[in-house]
């Protein structure tokens, strides 16, 4: 069906996700300390987890880093916040509130003055550093609102997340820990995960909020302070959201989440210093198929192609940490362990210090190292397995990523476009991977401007893969914003000849909609792969589509001007005083044709070079070359003829009477062709003449007007046969003149006499 | 120049009998090979694969296997139950006897040459012992149920394997007891019940037999154990033939389906010493069932229903690339079948079972090379005579007027006279025909048709005189007594000069003797030369004898002074062109052009040639076959261009070539498409594409 491209299975692995991960096998085992791409380690038991007295195990807060690399601050219910070394296994310092306070919020490690900071009671910070012995001690500051959570990152201040949505820098904070802070969130509304990333030094604070069954997604920016608000609409309908983890990245921020379906969606989110007034809704797609419905799970983003799932698996009875490529849509590692025993509701926590994972499981605080390696196909598919890393390196391996524009380090090829772009564009640099992202939030009279930037680089390897994103963002816009229609931009991506319908299969049915005749033209020119159905929608549409219209799309005509009378479209205007529909079809009858039709028989067949002059095209000139365009498209019988009985009767014969009209135009010529480029071939017309009586013959004996119709095709055939029988008729005497009558290379018979001359 | 008119016959429907059985002598290099018609050919591979021997066939007897012993004697079996050994000299049977096991499937000598085996339809093997001019019945094997179709006796002579169906047995020679029974898979296969014949068995002096069978397979087996060793599928239809090289390296199959299979023992990787079967080389040179194979030193030998032996060297084991190494494909006798009664125009033709006599046609008109003249009067065929009794005709011969008529069986001399009254033609059989001293074996009228020379064993040549309507013994001729090689002097060539002075007598041992019959007194010999001769021709004229040898050698002997002529020595020393000594079948007749003297014409299986005695002969550098160019030369090139050969391959198979009194040219040519017609058809196969 469809072109090859490349790339095509990684850039719609999106889609395809459900395909391909669920049969997967496990291709590793934890503890199988490998060379892979992407490897669970064994693990081990960081710490045990204390029972309470009401047999309630402890609940892990969190694990966070705690400024060097070995070390994390791990929080839970009931010892409070220790610090770990966590090569040792050991811990270097325990701190506890006193009885009767709990702690709120995981105590994180300000990075900028070396001290961990930990909320109780929802509203009380406390602040100290790692030789304070005693937490009461310690610096306190109370709030005036309950803290969700705090988060910090190496080179920037912690911030601290307010369950009402406000996020405040922990020194403003201590500056005047009485403020008012205001509430952004509606009332319902909470937050139910939330995460700091950083995007060029600059922190960033994302949370997800619910209200009933809505998720909304806040990007809280600093430095212009900037909050925007989307709506998560999920993939599936009904399931929740049981995870999320996301990535920062050239001002995109991706989101992963974990549904309650047992997928793994991805949503792009563009980080734009706009305030938007208006929440915008973006749609989760499904990156992986996990097994089927989960109550519960964990998920983390551990890199560009890599990320790690904690889901539960009924069949084995265990819980499983896997690691997925989602690039490939490989799983990369699994590692499994036997499923808690006890009834306590199942909480499924993941935390990432470092190269390890944190899993809270039975009565212990499991470190999980892992290690990911930048993938490529080869090793994905096996290849490198037996092979030693260094000589992996050695080996000039295709980066896939570099060719879907996810691998932050091969930037080179891009690096040159960008260049050459600027050539012509000055300041523009944006890179091709903003582009889907762009043309979703861009106003539609920007969108030209952008396609026109793009298609300079029309060298570029990944060119293909562009076009082809870049019309599918836009078409799935279009689809979720009626409004939004950039006609001009599609037509130029359409015209690059790159996009196919498999490519963009929303493109066509989306022009349907629109009746953008000139659209549907131009791709089914370029498109090598339109399927049948979609075919005779088009027919259908170039059939009843008004002539006002047509007139209104700028349609060239000149390729069948050759043919077609201009004088012939005089009859054509009736049908524009009418509204589209079947009724149009009644306007393609001319009196002419029937004038004609009533002539005698005998006229016909001897006429029939002559017809030509006679006949009128029924279409008028744009019509009828966007019929051709249809005409002229490869198709398969078997598949067109159970959509072609869609066509009305009065379509068929419209329809009928313009091939006819070809065809006489086409017999009456010498080459026996239509003159002229892009122009449907003989065998085209009259195969479609037969397939469009094959489809319809029922309807069309029954037609009272078809009847004289179907009497003149009857005839040409009668006379074509005739013609041809003669043919064969002279074939035998032509085949004897080939002959040569040289009698020496005629068979001997059983006995001759002949003359032997030797020399 | 050279003109004729030419009298294409192709109404002569010879078709070979298919080859049934072979069986190759390596210490005399020659080849027995019998045909379903039950004659039986030898061939001589070290004399240009000449076909030295026939013993015609006999209806009584139907050989189904054939065997070397001791030495240089031949024996057959066949399914009349009578073992024959054939008297090599005289070309007959020298005696059969009876083995009263019912029909005898196979037939084979120990490699001692002590004793044969026989192995029946009644499942017994029977030995025999072999004597110096006899066999002797010694005793029967272990009888076994149901019939044994083949039979190989162990190399050193201790072990003898038999195969039948569903079976192998291995008896004890000495003791003659049962000591394996190797029994092949036959379980039902989709459904059908299954039997395995096992159609060819032989065994190695490693301990190994190998059988195959008509399940396709060949299958290697342990002797001592009685175990199946291995399983080559090789083809999925029977394979119906074996044989083993003497070296036991290699060994080769012939299918069903026409092909021939070599296998190997060879070591799979270089320089290991275990050795293993390997399938290595097909051939596909016939088109129906290959019933025959045998291995000599160098080549693959193969025969079958198509009547085509075929004998493919094997690259590998011949040293010198020459003459040697091309592919023999013999169909046709290296004897004419054809006889021409030059003054009337009529042919006779030679059929294993009866005689045809043809009158030619004629036309008036002439023409330019290459014209087919219209046929005035249409060939006509006078008479159909069917032999007496049971035994094949040998040898036949009509005279030059055209009213005599003679052939002979393998024991038997029939004389007819032909009247010819207006249109009304009535045969006479000669009756009382004098008692030949020794059996007739090839016959010549002298061209006056008053005498019937008679050929016979040991060189000798009876003379009978003829009268109208009678015949009487004239005087035996005899070579001197110094003859040689009494194995190889049995008549196989005549000549007669045209005035009837000179009779040329020859034998395969390449002895010629000439007889002046006026006197009926030897006159010389012909020195001899190291080939048999293959045809040979007294000038009309000059009264030279022409022989061409099997080797491709050409002799011009001066009879009247008693040497090689100019020419002939000028041929022998320049020698003949390569292209000629290259042909692959003898030259089978010769004949003289009255009106051009110098000429010779001659022709094999596939050209026909006149040799210019007057023009000089061609170098290895200048081309053989000229014709075509020559035909597109102005005259004065083609008489610097031309040489003494002059051959068009125009007329192909050749089977006989002879010039009427009134110059025309009589060619008999057997197309090979109308012989294929003839065979039964081939086993369909399921070709790509049908």
């Amino acid at each position: 069906m469809s072109r090859a491209i490349p790339t095509r299975g990684a850039f719609l692995s999106g889609q395809q996700g459900s395909l391909f991960a669920t049969p997967l096998p496990r291709s590793a085992h934890a503890n199988d300390v490998s060379d892979k791409m992407a490897a669970l380690r064994e693990h081990f038991t960081l710490c045990g987890l204390l029972t309470a007295a009401e047999h309630r195990t402890t609940e892990i807060l969190g694990v966070e880093a705690a400024g060097e690399p070995d070390r994390v601050l791990v929080t839970d219910s009931v010892q409070a916040v220790t610090l770990y070394k966590v090569s040792d296994q050991k811990p270097l310092g325990s701190w506890a509130v006193k009885q009767g306070q709990s702690i709120t919020c995981p105590a994180v490690w300000n990075y900028q003055c070396g001290e961990f900071v930990v909320v109780h009671d929802d509203k009380v910070l406390r602040i100290w550093r790692e030789d304070d012995v005693n937490l009461d001690t310690a610096f306190k500051a109370t709030l005036s609102a309950d803290v969700c959570r705090i988060h910090t990152l190496p080179g920037a201040d912690p911030l601290v997340l307010f369950r009402g949505g406000a996020v405040h820098s922990i020194d403003s904070l201590l500056a005047a820990p009485q403020q008012e802070i205001e509430s952004v969130l509606p009332v319902g509304e909470r937050i139910v995960w939330s995460e700091i990333f950083a995007d060029e030094g600059q922190p960033l604070v994302v949370y997800i909020t619910e209200q009933l069954s809505d998720y909304f997604v806040y990007i809280h920016q600093f430095s212009p302070v900037c909050v925007c608000k989307y709506l998560l609409k999920p993939n599936t309908e009904g399931s929740t959201i049981l995870d999320c983890s996301g990535s920062m990245k050239s001002k995109i921020f991706t989101l992963l989440t974990l549904y309650s379906c047992g997928q793994v969606c991805q949503a792009p989110f563009p980080v734009s210093s706009i305030n938007q007034e208006s929440e915008r809704v973006v749609s989760a797609s499904p990156l992986l198929q996990l097994s089927g419905p989960i109550e519960g799970g964990a998920l983390k983003f551990l890199d560009e192609s890599h990320v790690a799932v904690l889901v539960p698996s009924a069949a084995k009875q265990k819980d499983c940490l896997s690691v997925w490529n989602t690039t490939f849509q490989t799983l990369a590692a699994v590692s499994e362990f036997s499923q808690k025993t006890s009834a306590q509701p199942i909480v499924f926590q993941l935390w990432c210090c470092g190269s390890r994972l944190y899993v809270p499981h039975g009565k212990a605080l499991l470190a999980v190292p892992y290690s990911c390696e930048v993938s490529c196909l080869a090793s994905v598919l096996g290849k490198s397995r037996n092979l030693q890393p260094s000589v992996l390196e050695k080996i000039p391996l295709v980066n896939w990523d570099t060719l879907v524009g996810k691998d932050p380090e091969a930037k080179q090829p891009r690096k040159q476009s960008k260049e050459r772009k600027t050539n012509g564009n000055a300041g523009n640099s944006t890179e091709c991977t903003v582009y889907p992202l762009d043309v979703q939030n861009i106003p539609q009279s920007q969108t030209e401007a952008l396609v026109q930037r793009l298609l300079l680089g029309k060298g570029d390897t990944d060119f293909q893969v562009t076009v082809g994103k870049i019309t599918q963002s836009l078409v799935r816009r279009c689809m979720a914003d009626p409004k939004f229609y950039p006609q001009s931009s599609l037509v130029q991506l359409v015209q690059t000849n790159t996009l196919s319908y498999s490519l963009c299969p929303e493109l066509l049915p989306l022009c349907l909609g629109k009746r953008d005749v000139r659209l549907l033209q131009l791709c089914l020119h370029s498109f090598p792969d339109v399927p049948e159905a979609i075919l005779c929608s088009c027919l259908k549409a170039f059939l009843s589509v008004s002539e006002q219209w047509m007139n209104a799309a700028q349609i060239d005509s000149h390729s069948a001007a050759a043919y077609i009378d201009v004088g012939d479209q005089t009859k054509e205007p009736k049908r524009t005083e009418q509204p589209e529909g079947p009724r149009v079809v009644q306007n393609g009858f001319s009196p002419n044709a029937q004038q004609q039709e009533e002539s005698s028989d005998e006229l016909i067949e001897e006429s029939l070079p002559q017809t030509g002059q006679r006949a009128t095209c029924p279409m008028s000139i744009r019509r009828a070359v966007l019929v051709n365009s249809v005409l002229m498209s490869p198709y398969s019988e078997s598949f067109l003829l159970p959509h072609l009985k869609d066509l009305s009767g009065e379509q068929v014969m419209f329809l009928l009477r313009y091939l006819q009209y070809l065809h006489l135009k086409c017999i009456g010529n010498v080459t026996g062709n239509l003159p002229g480029k892009h122009v449907p071939t003989v065998s085209q017309v009259v195969d479609w003449m037969s397939l469009l009586l094959d489809a319809h013959f029922a309807t069309v004996v029954m037609l009272s007007d078809a009847k004289a119709l179907l009497n003149k095709i009857q005839k040409i055939v009668k006379s074509q046969l005739k013609f041809y029988s003669e043919l064969n008729k002279i074939e035998g005497c032509l085949a004897e003149l080939k002959e040569p009558k040289c009698p020496s290379v005629s068979p001997p018979g059983r006995y001759s006499i002949e003359v032997l001359q030797l020399y | 120049m050279g003109e004729f008119k030419v009298h294409r016959v192709r109404f002569f429907d010879y078709v070979p009998s298919g080859v049934r059985c072979m069986a190759y002598a390596e210490e005399t290099s020659k080849l027995a090979l019998a045909r379903n018609d039950g004659s039986v050919e030898v061939l001589n591979f070290s004399s240009f694969y000449y076909q030295e021997k026939v013993i015609p066939g006999d209806e009584s007897r139907s050989i189904e296997s054939i065997c070397w012993a001791a030495g240089n004697r031949l024996f057959t079996a066949g399914l009349n139950g009578e073992i024959t050994e054939y008297d090599l000299e005289k070309l007959c049977v020298k005696y059969t006897l009876d083995a009263y096991g019912g029909p005898i499937w196979n037939i084979a000598a120990n490699a001692c040459n002590t004793h044969l085996a026989v192995s029946c339809e009644d499942g017994s093997v029977k030995l025999f012992i072999i004597t110096s001019d006899h066999i002797r019945f010694e005793k029967n094997l272990d009888r076994q149920k149901g019939r044994l179709l083949c039979l190989a006796w162990h190399p050193l002579g201790t072990h003898i394997v038999t195969g039948s169906v569903n079976k192998i047995q291995v008896f004890n020679a000495s003791s003659g007891h049962l000591q394996h029974v190797l029994k092949l898979d036959s379980r039902p296969l989709a459904g059908r019940k299954r039997e395995c014949v096992v159609w060819s068995v032989a065994v190695l002096s490693s301990g190994h037999v190998i059988s195959v069978d008509s399940s396709g397979k060949l299958l290697l087996w342990d002797l001592e154990k009685g175990t199946l060793i291995h399983t080559h599928s090789v083809a999925n239809c029977d394979i119906l033939s074996l044989a083993v090289s003497k070296a036991e390296d290699s060994l080769v199959v012939g299918t069903a389906e026409g092909v021939v299979f070599q296998f190997e023992h060879i070591s799979l990787k270089t320089g290991e010493s275990e050795r293993q079967w390997v399938r290595t080389k097909p051939f596909r040179f016939h088109t129906h069932d290959v019933r025959a194979v045998a291995h000599s030193s160098t080549a693959i030998i193969s025969g079958g229903v198509d009547g085509h032996l075929v004998i493919r060297p094997l690259m590998e084991k011949i040293e010198v690339k020459s003459y040697e190494a091309a592919l023999r494909k013999i169909t046709f006798p290296h004897h004419h079948l054809v006889s021409c009664a030059q003054k009337s125009g009529r042919l006779l033709f030679q059929f294993p079972e009866h005689l045809e006599l043809w009158q030619l046609g004629k036309t008036d008109i002439s023409g330019r090379d290459g014209d087919v003249l219209p046929v005035k009067k249409k060939q006509e065929l006078l008479l159909k005579l069917k032999r007496k009794g049971t035994e094949s005709i040998r040898c036949s011969c009509v005279s030059h007027c055209g009213s005599w008529i003679s052939y002979t069986t393998s024991s038997q001399l029939y004389l007819h006279q032909l009247h010819c009254e207006k249109d009304n033609l009535s045969l006479r059989r000669v009756p009382r025909l004098p008692q030949l001293p020794s059996a007739p074996l090839k016959l010549l009228f002298s061209p006056d048709s008053k005498r019937l020379y008679v050929g016979s064993e040991g060189g000798c040549v009876h003379v009978l005189e003829l009268s109208d309507g009678a015949c009487k013994l004239g005087p035996t001729l005899q070579p001197p007594s110094e003859t040689a090689n009494r194995s190889l002097s049995s008549v196989h060539l005549m000549a007669v000069s045209i005035n009837g002075t000179y009779l040329a007598v020859a034998t395969p041992s390449s002895q010629i003797d000439i007889y002046n019959t006026h006197i009926m007194k030897h006159e010389c010999s012909v020195p001899r030369y190291s080939c048999p001769p293959s045809a040979l021709s007294i000038h009309p004229t000059t009264e030279n004898l022409v022989i061409a040898y099997a080797d491709q050698q050409l002799m011009e002997f001066n009879i009247n002074q008693r040497q090689y002529t100019e020419w002939g020595r000028r041929v022998l020393k320049n020698g003949l062109h390569r292209d000629w000594l290259e042909r692959d079948t003898p030259i089978l007749g010769i004949r003289f052009n009255p009106s051009r003297p110098e000429d010779i014409l001659m022709h094999d299986n596939y050209m026909f040639c006149v040799l210019d005695k007057s023009l000089p002969l061609p170098d290895d550098k200048t081309p053989l076959f000229n014709q075509i160019t020559l035909k597109h030369l102005s005259e004065r090139a083609q008489k610097s261009q031309a040489h003494a050969f002059k051959i068009t391959k125009k007329f192909q198979p050749l089977m006989f070539m002879d010039l009427l009194s009134d110059g025309d040219l009589v060619l008999v040519e057997r197309p090979i498409s109308d012989i294929v017609a003839n065979l039964p058809p081939p086993m369909k196969q399921k070709k790509f594409g049908t």
